[in-house]
């Protein structure tokens, strides 16, 4: 049974946030396990933009003043409540962390012992309304020690699958990860996206044996070659999908590789609302 | 479906290998892909200098050449026999030549499993396990089982955890590779000087989930590796799962690890899987 590790900012919650999660339980056979952000480390999101009249204004998080702390037991609190009040309606089993909170190195190491983590694209619980990738959530999917899965906004059932390929073995990696986590989507229609520079079905790399892997996999699949910049044609093919998950197999192995090479999921990650699985070796 | 890839040199033909791949089968439907290294891959391995201090006189490695060269066609005649006899899907992979480390990449860049016998694995170049052994561990993007050559499919597992992300990494590619042997007798080994596995209730966690039937062991820190190979050795059909700290790991894997050990003694299957 798969160990489902879903990292909540318990500032930041509705009880709806609770139906991916439910949902991916079913899916991986799994359960969930619940970890509390630390909010000490939620990131500040400037006041203003960036302007000659308002110039943008970092804002620290300092020690907590008593009432602030006491305020913010309580909404833990309320959040674990509706957690449990949530799987419990429906007779599902949920485990929380013995810690109140982790710190981000407790993370990874906990993920190192799980089969799955999931997160929002966000874990600051501040103003996110460009809907942007916050920097610790971008750490995690960098460091993490299992695959992550961004939750979208709101629950959708998966019907469509997308794999991003481009030959590398880090795309074939996160889609072997996500088939031995999912087996019960082998009936869901895949779809391989490649983005290449001229459209020519001999130029996807490997086509045989990926062909093959897919076929003893799944029962439906296709490949789609897009032609032009990645970041903007896998964001145009899947801004507007629904019901959908897509793979991505790096997110920027370490800083200076993104610094030279932005990673395509980061930014494809921010402009989509479907499932985003993320892995890499 | 599984996709294992079953890896023989031109000289050897293992049983052992085909027949556990059937066992599986009854368990969990597998397709399975013969690959049969020629002689132009023993040459390519030749013409490492570094490898021919090990691989001895010319003279014998060129009539091994020519042996390993009639050996293969009879091999993969007898591997398509038994597929077709034990109704295993079955591909034989049809290149060769001196590019064997790349192509063998890509066949398990896109497959589930790799198997190859620790015992006849080009015997010949050196005790298991031999470099060719390691170098093809090296260039595997997929997890690798080495077989022993006497007939024993696992009735027991061994998850050896030193602490280390390789070893929970190895854990639970095993699990999700092999779920269909999870269900068997699992022993979560730990050999650090300190009680690892008490102080990771996480780990305990994660593996109690995947395998029902575990029960936790401890060795004592002053065994060295020798006393815990004769251990595994000593146990009816053990299956030993172990991670190594990277590809580039495989070498240290081995030179300070008690798997090299336990392959050496040839009575264990294998299971090592790093990123």
């Amino acid at each position: 049974m798969k160990k489902i590790l879903w990292v909540i900012n318990p500032l930041d919650f509705k009880e709806s946030d609770c139906e991916f999660p439910h949902y991916m339980a079913d899916l991986t056979e799994g359960e969930v396990s619940v970890a509390f952000i630390d909010t000490g480390i939620a990131e500040i999101a400037p006041v203003a933009a960036d302007s000659l009249i308002l110039p943008t204004r970092d804002y620290r998080l300092l020690d907590y003043p008593v009432i602030i702390n006491e305020e913010k037991r309580a909404m833990t609190g309320s959040t674990h409540a509706l957690i449990r009040g949530f799987f419990s309606a429906r007779n599902k089993t949920i485990h929380f962390h013995e810690n109140e909170s982790l710190d981000f190195e407790d993370l990874i190491r906990e993920s190192r012992f799980a089969d799955l983590m999931l997160t929002s694209i966000s874990l600051s619980g501040l103003l996110n309304e460009n809907h942007s990738l916050s920097h610790r959530v971008k750490e995690l999917l960098v460091r993490a020690q299992c695959p992550v899965l961004i939750a979208p906004e709101n629950l959708q059932e998966i019907q469509k699958i997308y794999f991003t390929y481009n030959g590398s073995y880090s795309s074939v990696y996160a889609i072997r990860q996500f088939t031995m986590l999912f087996r019960n989507l082998s009936h869901i229609p895949v779809t391989v996206l490649t983005v290449l520079e001229s459209v020519k079905e001999e130029e996807l790399p490997d086509k045989k044996l990926l062909n093959e892997f897919l076929s003893r996999n799944y029962k439906t699949f296709g490949f789609k070659l897009l032609q032009g910049h990645p970041d903007k044609e896998l964001l145009i093919e899947l801004m507007y999908q629904r019901n959908a998950i897509v793979t991505f197999g790096a997110f920027g192995r370490n800083r200076v590789s993104r610094m030279l090479n932005p990673s395509h999921s980061e930014k494809v990650t921010e402009g989509i609302n479907i499932p985003v699985f993320i892995t890499h070796p | 479906m599984k996709k294992i890839l079953a890896v023989f040199d031109g000289n050897h033909y293992s049983e052992n290998v085909l027949h556990f791949i059937n066992n599986l089968n009854q368990l969990s439907a597998v397709s399975v892909t013969g690959i049969f290294l020629s002689s132009h891959d023993y040459a390519h391995l030749w013409s490492n200098p570094a490898m021919q201090e090990t691989l001895g006189s010319l003279s014998m490695v060129k009539e091994e050449l020519e042996l390993a060269d009639k050996g293969i066609e009879s091999n993969i005649s007898r591997f398509e026999n038994y597929c077709l006899k034990e109704g295993l899907p079955f591909r034989v992979h049809d290149e060769s030549g001196s590019e064997v480390f790349e192509t063998l990449r890509y066949e398990t860049r896109f497959a589930d499993l790799m198997i190859l016998s620790n015992d006849l694995f080009y015997k010949n170049i050196g005790e298991q396990p031999n470099e060719y052994l390691q170098q093809i561990l090296h260039a595997s993007e997929c997890a690798v089982l080495m077989l022993p050559e006497k007939e024993n499919f696992p009735d027991h597992l061994i998850l050896c955890y030193d602490g280390s992300p390789s070893s929970v990494f190895a854990i639970k590619q095993f699990a999700y590779i092999l779920p269909e042997l999870c269900d068997r007798e699992a022993i979560l080994l730990s050999r650090e000087e300190e009680d690892q596995i008490r102080q990771h209730p996480l780990l305990e966690e994660l593996a109690v989930r995947h395998f029902p039937a575990l029960s936790l062991q401890i060795l004592d820190k002053t065994e060295g590796n020798k006393p815990f190979s004769s251990w595994v050795n000593s146990r009816s059909h053990p299956m030993v799962v172990a991670g190594a700290f990277s590809r580039s790991g495989i070498s240290r894997l081995f030179k300070k690890s008690f798997i090299a050990e336990v392959i050496k003694e040839n009575n264990a299957s294998v299971f090592i899987a790093h990123k």
